[in-house]
């Protein structure tokens, strides 16, 4: 779709918003989360400000990330790579609004982001058999019709988020893969990751690259604060032997920076989730392979320290500090400490936390 | 002494998967009785009677014999991958046939098979599911790709270093296939370069697999402490994941491309149409698979579902032998078509077993895990 249709139709359907709840009524959920409970059923969950269950809504397959729409009560499940589904929830009455199948020689990534009005959601999707990456435009407005798709920028286009100002950043991830292979990455010899801004009306206006020797450390999850920085959290694909820094930050017309950590090794060459605290005081990065979460400043990206904490996930920003899905719970707090909070369902949760 | 007695036990039972031979008596050393064979296999099973480990699980020993599978597997595939360069030198010189030169591809095909299993490490790692098999070639990367190569002169078309500077179409087998079977495209003196720059990749991926601090020194030390595998078990895992893939692999895509609709076959969609050679690379990777379950787990597995397990290979083996057509041909002929579907069939209920019985028996099924990542 060309940049200027892109934005008739983001105009065009101004007029017709539907009817729908708006998040109080759901609830009062804060956060989203995919999950599983034994015998591996999947489910969509969200959790309120103290750590109950606001909903739990079974999805097809096993799902990964969600959006939530900026007004509605409504979220987006996305299924997990190489999945093609994706499920509009009602998260008043738990009903599913609509189904979302990606078109022939599509597939999802698991992540997607509403634009600040609401009225267009955009999917991170794999065009695997030419092989490039896609943003899937679909239209709220209009039962979530797929109206088009714009090029992300990349190979391998994997989380995506809204910035402050209504523009997007993508982490391109450079991982090229097929649904054939499944899940393995079939271009570590040349892959070549970067991050990419879009403004609001989709058209790419600024990208970055990482150096040679980081060529192969993946941008795959990322956050932002209000200033425009983007916090980016790496998955080396080169040699597991390599030591490498896992969490790297950026500022427009800026090279891209990397900070180390102490604690990185405990990450097993793997950062899951990546958040910033509300206040920007500190960064917190999980790494759900390894079992652990390592902290830094907010500021400087100066390490702070790290914990063990198995099967720690998503990540989101939980007041001045932040909530961290764990084994059996979530944990509250941040480098300064903080305590698990138990969370009934008997859930494993999927890797990533969304901020409703 | 229990301990090294299972060592003794699980070599006998790798020799004689490993042969894959009909079944027959095996004996190992008797230490009580010096002179004596003691007899550990039946003739009629080809089962160890005291299968090591059976009823204890051991992802070491299975870590152990795995990778002996493995160094088997790959090695292979190194090995004749350099025998068809040499044959290739051969051909082009005038000193070996096409059909030496045919017979040297279609065992280096056959070698490779296997391996498309574990698109994990040093595969991955190397890009090489790519540059050694490029397919599914929807838009005939291959044919163009060659086409720039035969352009060049005949030293750089001879030259491996210069193929491995081109695409990934001009670099495997899909490439060599269409030099030696396609007769359109002269096959010397391309068919030197493609296949130095094949046996170079071959000789990497082993190398990158059982070199020193390779990947199976990787598997070998698996602890808290590995970047990888965080337990012995963890290994065993990803070899069982990449067996169900595998088969999934043969399932959907070696015979669900050609297959198609009964109404809209397609027979050009099956691998190695061009050479005939697609129901035996299916027969050659799921030895391959049954090569790992039987004598990577072996007795880490309990007797009953390695005997079922046998059974339900040899069953699917037979059906790939049912088909009286090459792939591509039977997809689009009625009756042929039934057998190919029943393959299918068949292999996807392997698939099942598989889970049933094997990956829960190891502890290791394929379900949720928070820690696998995305």
């Amino acid at each position: 779709m060309q940049r200027r249709q892109f934005l008739a139709v983001s105009l065009a359907s101004a007029t017709a918003a539907w009817a729908s709840q708006g998040w109080a009524a759901a609830g009062a959920p804060k956060y989203l989360t995919a999950a599983a409970k034994p015998g591996n059923s999947t489910w969509l969950v969200g959790l309120t400000e103290d750590a109950k269950i606001a909903f739990e809504i079974q999805i097809p397959s096993r799902g990964h990330a969600a959006a939530a729409h900026p007004e509605r009560a409504e979220a987006v499940a996305f299924a997990r790579r190489p999945g093609r589904f994706a499920v509009v929830l009602d998260c008043v009455t738990g009903q599913e609004i609509v189904r979302l199948d990606s078109p022939e020689g599509r597939h999802f990534y698991g992540h997607g982001a509403f634009t600040a009005d609401g009225k267009l959601l955009l999917t991170t999707e794999n065009a695997y058999d030419i092989p490039d990456g896609r943003l899937g435009v679909w239209d709220a407005t209009d039962g979530y019709k797929r109206i088009g798709e714009l090029p992300s920028g990349g190979i391998g286009p994997h989380e995506m988020i809204r910035m402050d100002d209504g523009g997007f950043a993508v982490a391109n991830g450079g991982m090229q893969t097929h649904p054939d292979y499944e899940r393995a990455v079939l271009n570590i010899p040349t892959m070549q990751p970067n991050l990419t801004y879009l403004d609001a009306e989709g058209a790419i206006i600024d990208q970055v690259e990482p150096p040679a020797d980081m060529r192969l450390n993946s941008i795959r999850h990322i956050a932002a604060d209000a200033s425009g920085r983007v916090v980016i959290a790496l998955q080396w694909q080169g040699n597991p032997l390599q030591e490498v820094p896992l969490m790297a930050s950026h500022r427009r017309g800026e090279a891209l920076q990397f900070f180390d950590h102490p604690e990185t090794r405990a990450l097993k060459q793997y950062a899951g989730s990546i958040a910033l605290s509300a206040d920007g005081s500190q960064i917190a990065v999980t790494g759900p392979k390894g079992g652990h979460v390592i902290f830094f400043d907010g500021t400087t990206g100066a390490p702070l320290n790290g914990q063990a904490l198995p099967e720690a996930s998503g990540v989101a920003r939980f007041g001045e500090r932040f909530i961290v899905t764990v084994k059996g719970g979530v944990l509250e707090g941040g480098a300064d400490g903080g305590h698990v909070v138990l969370v009934d369902g008997d859930y494993s949760w999927d890797n990533h936390l969304v901020a409703i | 002494m229990l301990h090294s007695l299972a060592c003794v036990l699980g070599f006998a039972a790798l020799s004689v998967a490993t042969l894959n031979s009909e079944a027959t008596a095996q004996t190992a050393p008797n230490v009580d009785a010096p002179g004596v064979p003691l007899e550990t296999h039946s003739a009629e099973t080809g089962l160890p009677y005291f299968p090591p480990g059976s009823g204890t699980i051991s992802h070491e020993a299975i870590t152990r014999r795995v990778l002996e599978v493995f160094e088997g597997q790959f090695g292979a595939f190194r090995d004749r991958s350099a025998k068809l360069h040499d044959v290739a030198v051969a051909h082009c010189a005038g000193t070996a046939d096409e059909a030496a030169l045919e017979a040297a591809f279609v065992d280096t095909w056959m070698a490779w098979a296997p391996l498309d299993s574990y698109q994990f490490g040093p595969i991955e790692q190397q890009g090489a599911a790519l540059t050694v098999n490029f397919w599914p070639d929807k838009k005939n990367f291959v044919g163009r790709a060659l086409l720039d190569l035969t352009k060049q002169s005949p030293e750089a078309q001879a030259d491996g270093a210069v193929v491995a500077t081109l695409s990934a179409g001009a670099q495997g087998l899909p490439a060599l296939e269409m030099l030696i079977y396609d007769d359109a495209v002269p096959a010397c003196p391309a068919v030197q370069g493609v296949s130095a720059n094949l046996a170079r990749l071959a000789d990497d991926i082993y190398q990158g697999w059982f070199a020193e601090n390779g990947w199976a020194d990787l598997a070998r030390a698996a602890g808290p402490d590995n970047p990888v595998y965080l337990a012995p078990s963890e290994f065993t895992k990803v070899v069982y994941t990449a067996l169900d893939f595998g088969l999934i692999r043969v399932a959907d895509v070696r015979l669900g491309r050609p297959l198609g609709t009964f109404e809209r076959p397609f027979p050009t969609r099956a691998e190695a149409w061009r050479s005939g050679l697609t129901a035996q690379i299916i027969l050659a990777q799921l030895e391959g698979i049954e090569e790992v379950v039987m004598s990577g787990f072996a007795g880490d597995l309990g007797d009953n579902t390695r005997s079922w397990m046998r059974t339900v290979f040899d069953q699917t083996e037979d059906r790939v032998a049912a088909i009286d057509a090459p792939i591509n041909e039977a997809v689009a002929d009625p009756m042929q078509r039934i057998r190919v579907e029943g393959l299918q069939s068949k292999v996807l209920y392997l698939q099942n077993q598989m889970a049933q019985d094997v990956g829960p028996n190891l502890g290791v099924e394929t379900g949720f895990s928070a820690a696998d990542g995305d």
